[in-house]
């Protein structure tokens, strides 16, 4: 196995642990430095001080969607492999830096994830087994997880400072749009199971079953704004259901 | 203490570091945590119903940049824990799911105020200083990975505290309860259903998605009556 195959495996292993070390100065700065390491000790393989100058470059302040952050590392690899300038290096990272968080936030936190979790509680809800919803959920949403990985990582040694035009051209586009139709559906989905008091596990009675669906539809209205209120009416229901009980 | 404890706390620590530092594969997430939690304890079924509608709770709940938000993952372990603790007969309590999900609600908040508190101590611990024109490798490793370390100490500690607390909060509550316990169902469903289309608004809202969203409802309602 060649060097560089041995060191672009270790910065897709590490490129998993890129945010240990998240803080609020240098966001993954510390973490992205980790996941460079073995591609800088090829390139600064015997001089110790650009070494330590380049991972002080590394280690300064840094953001991306973690799942993304192997196409960065691809192409900063390519780039510091092929002796670019350190200030084309940095001028590169800060250009990718906002676009690699939001496409990933849009992507993975706001349209892949949601989805898969949307189908394991409709799984669960439609009487699945305790172990089919959860490991569902794991297997399905860790196959995309992975391949978002290794695409990027591949696509980013590929195509060096010309990722964001591949970006532009590639499946990432065409999968949003199939997670917004995706998506839609299994909420649409989930709305009578939970009404149905499927989440539960126990089966409420008609007037509440109703009283869900009515609450669903407020839920549709206000979005994540119904968060606060709904969490308040549960501590308040959960305090007047004690407090009955205190007082009898 | 058992070993089941023992597990759930390194269950904790392990769903802890999966939410940001290591490996992001989503164990974090409320369904699977909590459900193995139930499984460790003798409970699965419990776990996966407190990981659900903490999962449906949760949907909406997003990590985007710095944003700081609760922590769901070690909160749903640490409310199966309670639950577990504080449970007296083998079947499903409707009531101490309603106690465990509000006492869940209640402690991601401040297990989200732990990970505000690492992330800080990490600037302290493992961030390059801005002056810096130079780092050793070993520096790199060694404060990274000491951070790694850091987080599952954290997950741990937060899992076994809320615990501790929950457990016995939970079963002096329990008894007290004064309504019945198909009205803490009634409650649960239909926050679970509020949740649950609110998560809508992920996909562009109704207004974008009116066809799909329909045909979906039609479909659950096919299912509820196929299922039943």
């Amino acid at each position: 196995m060649s060097r560089m195959g041995d060191a672009e495996r270790s910065m897709f292993w590490r490129s998993f642990a890129v945010q240990a070390s998240w803080n609020y100065r240098t966001l993954i700065g510390t973490g992205f430095a980790y996941a460079l390491l073995p591609v800088l000790r090829i390139r600064y393989g015997g001089d110790p001080d650009g070494l330590r100058r380049a991972l002080a470059r590394h280690g300064h302040l840094f953001n991306s969607h973690p799942y993304l952050v192997p196409l960065a590392l691809g192409a900063v690899a390519r780039l510091e492999l092929e002796g670019a300038d350190a200030a084309l290096v940095e001028r590169f990272k800060a250009a990718v830096r906002g676009s690699l968080g939001s496409l990933g936030d849009r992507l993975v936190w706001a349209g892949w994830r949601p989805t898969c979790l949307l189908l394991a509680l409709a799984l669960f809800g439609a009487g699945a087994p305790w172990w089919a919803a959860a490991g569902t959920f794991l297997l399905i949403y860790n196959i995309g997880h992975v391949a978002l990985r290794l695409w990027g990582l591949r696509v980013g040694l590929k195509s060096g400072v010309h990722v964001g035009e591949r970006l532009r051209t590639s499946v990432v586009g065409p999968a949003q749009r199939w997670l917004g139709g995706i998506g839609p559906f299994l909420v649409g989905l989930l709305i009578p199971v939970a009404a149905a008091g499927s989440l539960v596990g126990v089966r409420p009675s008609l007037p509440w079953a109703v009283t869900g669906f009515a609450a669903a539809a407020i839920g549709l209205r206000f979005g994540p704004g119904i968060r606060g209120p709904a969490s308040l009416l549960l501590a308040a229901f959960a305090a007047a259901g004690l407090l009955l009980g205190a007082l009898e | 203490v058992s070993l089941s404890w023992l597990a759930v706390t390194l269950w904790g620590g392990i769903v802890g570091v999966d939410d940001a530092s290591f490996p992001q594969a989503m164990v974090s997430r409320p369904l699977p945590a909590a459900t193995l939690a139930g499984l460790v304890l003798g409970r699965p079924l419990e776990g996966a119903v407190i990981g659900a509608l903490l999962e449906a709770f949760s949907l909406t709940t997003l990590p985007v940049g710095a944003a700081r938000f609760p922590e769901v993952g070690t909160a749903a372990v640490a409310a199966m824990g309670a639950y577990a603790a504080a449970a007296t007969g083998r079947a499903l309590d409707p009531v101490l799911v309603l106690l465990a999900i509000v006492f869940a609600l209640a402690w991601q908040r401040l297990t989200g105020v732990s990970v505000t508190l690492f992330r800080h101590l990490n600037e302290r611990l493992a961030a390059v200083p801005l002056d810096s024109d130079g780092v050793d490798s070993g520096w790199i490793v060694h404060r990274h990975l000491l951070a790694l370390l850091a987080d599952l100490a954290r997950g741990m500690v937060v899992t076994v505290v809320g615990v501790a607390v929950g457990g016995p909060v939970l079963a002096r509550l329990r008894p007290l309860w004064g309504l019945d316990a198909a009205s803490a169902v009634g409650v649960l469903t239909v926050c679970a259903a509020a949740f649950a289309a609110s998560a809508l608004s992920l996909f562009g809202g109704l207004g974008q998605r009116k066809r799909t969203f329909l045909a979906g409802v039609a479909c659950g309602l096919l299912l509820l009556v196929i299922v039943r």
